[in-house]
Order: C-alpha cells, then structure tokens, then sequence
C-alpha cells in the first residue's frame, strides 16, 4: 500500500524536531503569541474554542492497521480517548496540550504521519476518490496523481504564502466521490480516444461565503504537464489573488472577477512558459509514483461467493446493510465495505480510541491492512472478501459502525460547530444528532432514498451545506441559534449548489423543518427519483409554500 | 482564534463602560484550555470562581492583570467578557461565552463538561441547553 518516500521521512522528523525547539522557546517567551501562532499553524496546530486542536494529515484518507493504531495511541494517551475524522478526510484532535504536541508529532512521525499541509495559506493536504484504486467504475488510480501533487506541492517555496489556503482533489470516476468541483483545483482522470491518460482540470471552486463550482479551464492536459499546469494556475493566483481582504482571497473570486476566460488565458499563457521546463513529468516518475500503489496481491477468487450469498438470505438485516454500504469492487470476489461514523444519535465522524484499535484488527484480518477515510465522514474497509463480508459486519455490528446509512439521510456530513470551533455561530452536531433520531427508522430512511444532509456551524462551510441536497447552516440571531436551509446541492459529477428555501429557522423547529422538506419531496416524486432530481424538476417553489405556509 | 470570524472580544469590550458585569478570560499556554481571572490573581477553568468587575477601573485592572500574565508566558488571547450573577452563580451572557464556559454540549463522557459534572457545577445536555439560554435570554431582555 502507499508508504512516504525516503524523502518525506527525512523532512518529516527535521520539521518535528523544529517545532520542538519552537514549542519551547514559545513557552519560555522567547517568541511571542503573535510569532508562534503560524509556526504552529505550519505543523496543524489550531487554538480552538476550548483548547487546542491538532488536525492531521491522511494522505487520500488512507490509513495502514499500525497507523489507525496510532491515532487510537494518541487520543489515548495525550487527548480524551476519541478523534473526530474530517471532510477532508483528516482526523482531528480537540484536547492536546501544547506541551505534548512534539511528542505526539514524533509519534506520528514513526509511522509515517505528520499535521502539516492540515492548516495555513499553503496548498493543503491533496484530497481524492476514498475507493481509488479498488472501484469497479474508475479509469485508473486517482491517488498516483493526488500522490505527484502532494509531493510538487509540499513546501513548495513559491507557494508557501498564498493569498489564502488552497485545496486541490482528484477523481478518475465518472462518479465523482472527492467533490472534485467544490475545491480551488479539481482534477478529472480522463482516457482520449488514443487511450492515452489526460486531465480535465477545473479552477475556482468552493464553499464558504462564496460557493462556487469550479469551471473547466481544460479539458484534456497531457498526463506529463500535470504539475506544470497546476504551477501556471497557482502563479496566476498567487500574483492576482487578493490580500487586501480575507474574505475575497480565494482563487474563486479571482477567477470570478477575471472570467473564465480570461483567467484561462492567463493559465495557458503561463504554462506555455513552463510546461517544457523541470516541471514536465518524466514517464519513469509516474511509473515510480505509481509502484507506491501497486494492486495488493488479491487471491484468485470466482465473481461470486455462496458463504456471501447464503448470509444475505438467512439474514435481513445484513442484506439491509450490504445493499447500502457495499460498492463493487474491480477485482472479482472483492467487495468494498463502508463501515458508518454515523450511528442513531452519535456525533458524525467521531471515533473512539477503542473502536480505533479494533477498526485496526478488523483492517488486518479482513481488509489488507487498510482502512480508508471519506470525506463524509465514515471509514471504508478497501480490500473485503466476499466470503468475509458477512463475518466483517458481525464485527461492525459489535462495534457501532454498522449503521446501514450510506448516503442516506441519516449520513449527515457535520462540522463541529460551536461545540469545538472557534469560528463557529451555532452549533451543529448536535442538529446532527436529533436529524439522527427523526430519522432512525430504517425502513424510512430507505424509503426516502439516496439524500445528502449537510450541516455547517457557521458560513465557512466547512460542513459542506452548500453541497447537501438539504443543506442546514447554522446562525447566531441575536445570541440565539438559527438555521438557515439550503435545497439543491449537490456535489457529484453534475454539481450544484444549494438554493436558500427562505427566512431561517429556530433552533427547536430546524428538525421539524427538515421532515416537511421530505414530506413534500415524498408527495411530489415521480417514480424512484432520487430527492435532487425531483428538486431540479419542482424547484423551491412546493417546498416553500409547505414550510412557510403557517406564516 | 485561527481563521476569519469575527472576534467576539470588541463588542463585549465595549461593554464595561455601561456597569455590566465582566470577567477576565483567556488560554493557558501549556494546554491551551480556557481559563479566567480568579479572585486570587490565579487562572481558574471555572467561570464560577471568576473576579466579578463592575466598573470600568475595576476592568482595567483585569486588564492590566492579564498583560502581566501574558507578558509571563502564562496565557494568551486574554478579553473581557459580560456575565450575570443571577441565581447566584457567575454564568456567561453570549452563547459563545456559554460554551466556552461550560465545554462541549457533547461527550458527557468525555470533556471539560465531565470534569464540570464531578465537581457539581453546571452542565446542560444539548436539550437542556435550549431551555436554559431561552431561560437566560428571557432574563437579558428584561434587564
């Protein structure tokens, strides 16, 4: 599986031993609040509500056994026994003290992990597609290309004060998992008609106070000029992106303010410069590159599996689970198991260090070694044989992360909100978690269908509500919680951002809210429409008249 | 703070010129938990065993008691919030302040709130909450 490169160990224990030495001086006042705090920042180190917070970084969310082991170590040991994983396919801690942030980076270090590219005006940790390399729909492996990414960009000098973070993700399916038009760049994996690899490269994407989806600059970049054209886009932005306000920083507004065509002009003109220069990809780099993820070595099993197929008609409730949380595989007799950090009530995309440990057991004696994280939040077991399957989910079930409600209304992406984010103007998890209870039934749940809930705490987005199909943000009104509904988002291969439905609701009515949006979504579908396509079909207008019909 | 809210500080700053009560708060450096001016001239977690100031030179020298501690590698990101004494106990005005107060409305199991219930001071679940910062907000809009 994917293991650093000599390289990256080397940098990875000098900059832990830096900041050592900076976490020291700072406590001896030998440098000052406002000197540490982007020392910090470069090593993931956030000042939070109620403390600190260390986010770290997971490369594509992949995760080995000894690794998870790790993270369950660390909550363990140094935080209050639980990690919250992110939608950006990171894990987060709430409780480190700054003391022992050198210890626990050194921790991380002996496994190949680190916090930095989790945080500052840097291009952050590259994100991509949770089922790349094992998905039956996708061309290739995403992560080879996320992989040249993260390492071109890793302390790039020239990018290393941006006007503003900067967030890049990579797919290779025509069923876009990484919201890939939801970041500054997204990058599509193509094949041309010759059958040779290429990009469709997009810029300009976003959440925040701003959502944007991002528009194709270029439908088809030679897979040698990948680094090259992602240089010519950062140059552009990092020479016109705009420092004077911090609100319109991002590459979105530039590209909004240029044009798209005008900004692509700027971005080929300048890869015209560069693209026949060191930045060209050499054929045996993405062959080395791409030895990092060679296939595991799979046993040659037949398609199908009757210890499988007998376990799904002796037991319902598995067959419940397996038709929503288990994806094809491309290797025959393999399955793709995605265990829920969303259980009824639970907080979404928190973990205990308990559960950690045995999600690292059940990665090892089902799944390779391998875990992955998603950006919604749940963790997918990469490498299940069908005859384990059923045994795998016994163990889910033991655990508390065999909630069958993979992309379903109770698989709510949620940020942390006011419960842990210094920025944040309402809570969120626990919305979450009474959405959570409503909408327990399973029976329902399924009944209702495929529907993306989003929950931010505040207008950073870092709950991606723009891109819910119902999406919730959350508002501070007059010192008292708010949440302001979105309808339509929608962050697949045709993406879409969310339509405000009207005036906001109380804190006590959000929830009955929601169910009058099902309610009228229900009434008004046609056939097994899913909810974002009756929307694009009814639009605002039902929904609305339901829910401020009492007004 | 990290990021691009707006800091809650000014607003409340602005306050304790119109006689609300304020407290001092801030994070301790080593683990950057919250902690606020206590009456001794030490840093308590608890917003309860928080220096009450009622004047503007009262504030100023909470202010002035912070610097020093920041000065000291003690603290950082020290401001003034308003407080009610009502019932008897010091409590935050601002949901924000509450929640800083109190720790997460989360993990009873886990966090600063645990820490509150085995000590016996306040801690409100998420429905709990509701009820009681309606409860609060009744009481600022009539004060």
């Amino acid at each position: 599986m994917y293991r650093y490169d000599e390289f990256d160990q080397v940098l990875v224990k000098e900059r832990v031993e830096q900041f050592r030495g900076q976490v020291e001086r700072r406590l001896k006042g030998e440098l000052t609040t406002d000197e540490f705090r982007p020392l910090r920042l470069m090593n993931g180190l956030y000042a939070q509500l109620h403390a600190y917070m260390l986010r770290v970084a997971i490369p594509y969310g992949t995760l080995s056994a000894r690794q998870m082991r790790m993270l369950a170590h660390i909550a363990r040991k140094y935080d209050r026994g639980y990690g919250h994983f992110t939608t950006r396919q990171n894990i987060q801690y709430n409780w480190p003290r700054l003391v022992d942030v050198p210890d626990i980076l050194a921790d991380l270090a002996s496994v190949e992990m680190h916090a930095i590219q989790t945080s500052g005006n840097c291009i952050r940790n590259v994100t991509s597609d949770q089922y790349a390399g094992v998905s039956a729909d996708e061309i290739v492996d995403s992560r080879v290309y996320a992989e040249i990414l993260r390492q071109w960009s890793t302390f790039h000098p020239e990018f290393s004060f941006l006007p503003r973070k900067f967030k890049i993700a990579v797919t290779a399916s025509a069923n876009d998992r990484a919201a890939v038009r939801f970041h500054d760049i997204g990058v599509i994996v193509h094949r041309n008609d010759k059958g040779e690899t290429g990009f469709e490269i997009m810029a300009g994407g976003g959440m925040g106070r701003t959502p944007a989806v991002a528009p194709t600059l270029n439908k088809f970049v030679p897979e040698t000029d990948l680094p090259a054209y992602c240089e010519a886009i950062l140059r552009v932005y990092n020479m016109l992106g705009r420092r004077d306000n911090l609100f319109k920083a991002r590459i979105k507004i530039l590209v909004m303010s240029t044009g798209v065509e005008a900004f692509t002009k700027m971005v080929e003109d300048e890869f015209a410069h560069i693209k026949d220069t060191a930045l060209r990809l050499p054929e045996d780099e993405i062959e080395r590159i791409r030895a990092y993820f060679a296939p595991p070595r799979y046993e040659d099993l037949s398609a199908e599996s009757k210890i499988l197929d007998g376990c799904l008609l002796k037991d319902s409730a598995f067959a419940d689970w397996n038709a929503v949380n288990a994806a094809a595989h491309k290797q025959p007799g393999y399955v793709i198991a995605t265990s829920s950090l969303k259980p009824t009530g639970g907080v979404p995309g928190d973990c205990t260090a308990e559960q950690m440990d045995s999600i690292a057991d059940l990665a090892e004696k089902y799944s390779l070694g391998e875990v992955r994280v998603t950006h919604e939040q749940n963790l997918v077991f990469p490498y299940v044989k069908k005859d384990d399957l059923y045994a795998l989910w016994r163990a889910f079930v033991r655990l508390g992360i065999a909630t069958p409600n993979l992309d379903l209304i109770t698989d709510i992406i949620s940020c942390p909100g006011l419960d842990y984010c210094g920025l944040a103007t309402a809570r969120s998890i626990p919305v979450a978690q009474q959405l959570s209870e409503r909408f327990a039934d399973l029976k329902r749940q399924r009944d209702i269908g495929e529907l993306r809930l989003n929950i931010s705490g505040c207008i950073n987005a870092c709950g991606h509500h723009h891109a819910g199909n119902i999406g919730i943000l959350g508002v501070d009104k007059q010192n008292q919680e708010f949440y302001q509904v979105t309808l339509g988002g929608h962050d697949g291969a045709d993406a879409s951002i969310g339509d405000i439905v009207g005036p906001s609701f109380p804190a006590d009515k959000i929830i009955d809210a929601v169910e009058t949006i099902v309610d009228v979504y229900i009434a008004q579908r046609q056939g097994k429409e899913r909810f974002i396509d009756t929307y694009r079909r009814v639009g605002l207008k039902p929904f609305k008249e339901k829910l401020y019909a009492a007004h | 703070m990290d990021g691009t809210a707006k800091k809650p500080a000014a607003a409340e700053a602005a306050s304790a010129a119109k006689g609300t009560l304020q407290v001092m708060t801030a994070y301790r450096l080593q683990d950057g938990h919250v902690v606020y001016l206590a009456d001794d001239g030490t840093w308590t977690e608890w917003i309860e065993e928080a220096r009450l100031a009622s004047t503007k030179e009262a504030a100023d020298a909470l202010t002035a008691a912070a610097k020093a501690a920041s000065d000291a590698n003690q603290i950082f990101e020290t401001y003034l919030i308003d407080v009610t004494t009502s019932g008897g106990r010091t409590w935050p005005v601002t949901m924000r302040e509450v929640m800083r107060a109190q720790g997460p409305t989360i993990h009873p199991q886990f966090g600063k709130q645990a820490e509150r219930e085995t000590r016996g001071l306040i801690v409100t679940s998420h429905a709990v909450a509701k009820k009681t910062e309606r409860g609060e907000r009744r009481e600022n809009r009539e004060g």
